[in-house]
């Protein structure tokens, strides 16, 4: 079984299209999926973590590495974490896709 | 122009039980057909002022409410149709006026995309709009015929009709639907109110019809910029408070009251976001009607001078 884990590829992430947000200064944006035609209420990281997928697929460590450029160095240790977290909320809304 | 008050109540009857009588309602025409007592009695009462159509107008809605056949009429019961839809199937005729309601309002709900349509009453003064979308329930109707009959024009209680691009609504204005308690909250707000017949025992209980075409220029079409968007819900135990609203909240709960923003696509998008963009956007909880008047009329004072 250990074996068979190591063999597990790396997970990666997918946008296949960025929609359209509107961002009115508040800390949570609009996201219009133009796939799905879909309206949801992200908040403002997980509005920056389409960005950065738009169009491509990335591991965590390649999400990190493009946040990190962003981040307070205060705040890296959260990094993690809170883009697993948001990662997995715009998986269950079907916009970003877990490959 | 003529005016439905302008057809005798014996030509009136006859011409419902024929070829209907057309009403300009808004941007829309409707074509209304009816051989019962009680729709023509609400229509004479709630649609005199209402323009009627020109001879050779397109009638975007031809509808009718009618008791026939040798089984539901024996039986008190009355049909609403739009060409061959028939939505409702069979209701109770002493409900009629009701359902005609309803079913105009199905109509627009239904039928017509070229606006962003917002399940919301519309109100306006000195020249904005104040739109004030809600659950059936929250209290807009009456708020809305409360603010009619001091001074406000009605521009719906049911629908808000956008323009995309711009934050211009227009003016779709008919009788405002009251459902029981408020029935009386309104009668006692101000007894020369005038109402259609009453309709008992609905699914929602019993239901009347407000006349709210009650301005000068309430069967005007052309477009107003709206100021504000107010939710408002009545609470009889809440502390009375009006508060600003997040945009982006009221960007969601405004599609979520629309009849077609998924329907609209991107379009729906774009035009929500605009007029999200140019309104100041407001919660409002109340349970005195005065109170609630005062403070909408001081903050769409101030959002209109902005």
């Amino acid at each position: 079984m250990d074996n068979q884990r190591t063999h597990e590829p790396t997970p990666v992430w997918h946008l296949e299209r960025m929609g359209r947000i509107y961002d009115c200064g508040e800390d949570t944006v609009i996201y219009f999926d133009t796939r799905s035609g879909d309206t949801h209420l992200i908040t403002l990281f997980a509005a920056f973590l389409l960005e950065s997928l738009a169009g491509r697929s990335l591991t965590l460590q390649q999400i990190e590495a493009v946040a990190a450029e962003d981040t307070n160095p205060d705040d890296m240790e959260a990094l993690g974490p809170a883009i697993i977290e948001s990662l997995d909320t715009l998986v269950d809304l079907d916009i970003v896709e877990r490959l | 122009m003529q005016y439905l008050r302008d057809i005798p109540r014996p030509e009136l009857e006859r011409r419902l039980a024929g070829d209907g009588v057309s009403l300009t309602v808004g941007p829309y025409r409707f074509n209304l057909k009816s051989n019962l007592a009680k729709v023509s009695e609400g229509l004479r009462k709630l649609y005199a002022d209402f323009p009627l159509a020109e001879a050779d107008d397109y009638i975007d809605f031809p509808v009718a409410i009618r008791s026939t056949g040798p089984l539901s009429r024996p039986r008190g019961k009355s049909e609403f149709s739009f060409e061959h839809q028939r939505p409702f199937g069979f209701v109770p005729t002493p409900q009629a006026f009701a359902f005609l309601e309803w079913g105009m309002n199905w109509c627009l709900s239904a039928h017509t995309n070229e606006y962003l349509k917002l399940h919301s009453a519309v109100v306006a003064r000195d020249g904005g709009a104040i739109v004030m979308p809600g659950v059936p329930g929250a209290g807009k109707s009456t708020l809305c015929a409360a603010l009619g009959l001091r001074g406000w024009r009605i521009l719906s209680d049911e629908h808000a009709l956008l323009q995309p691009g711009t934050t211009d609504v227009i003016s779709a204005c008919r009788p405002v639907s009251l459902k029981n308690e408020s029935i009386d909250v309104i009668k006692r707000f101000e007894p020369d109110a005038v109402f259609g017949p009453e309709s008992h025992d609905t699914h929602k209980g019993t239901v009347a019809h407000m006349k709210a075409d009650l301005a000068p220029d309430s069967h005007n079409t052309a477009p107003l910029p709206a100021r504000m968007m107010l939710f408002p819900r009545y609470s009889a135990t809440d502390p009375q408070r009006i508060s600003v609203r997040r945009r982006t909240q009221s960007f969601i709960l405004a599609a979520y009251h629309s009849f077609n923003y998924s329907l609209m696509g991107e379009a729906g998008f774009d035009a929500m976001r605009t007029l999200i963009d140019g309104v100041q956007c407001y919660d409002l909880v109340y349970r005195d009607l005065d109170w609630a008047i005062q403070n909408i009329g001081e903050l769409h004072t101030k959002a209109c001078r902005q």
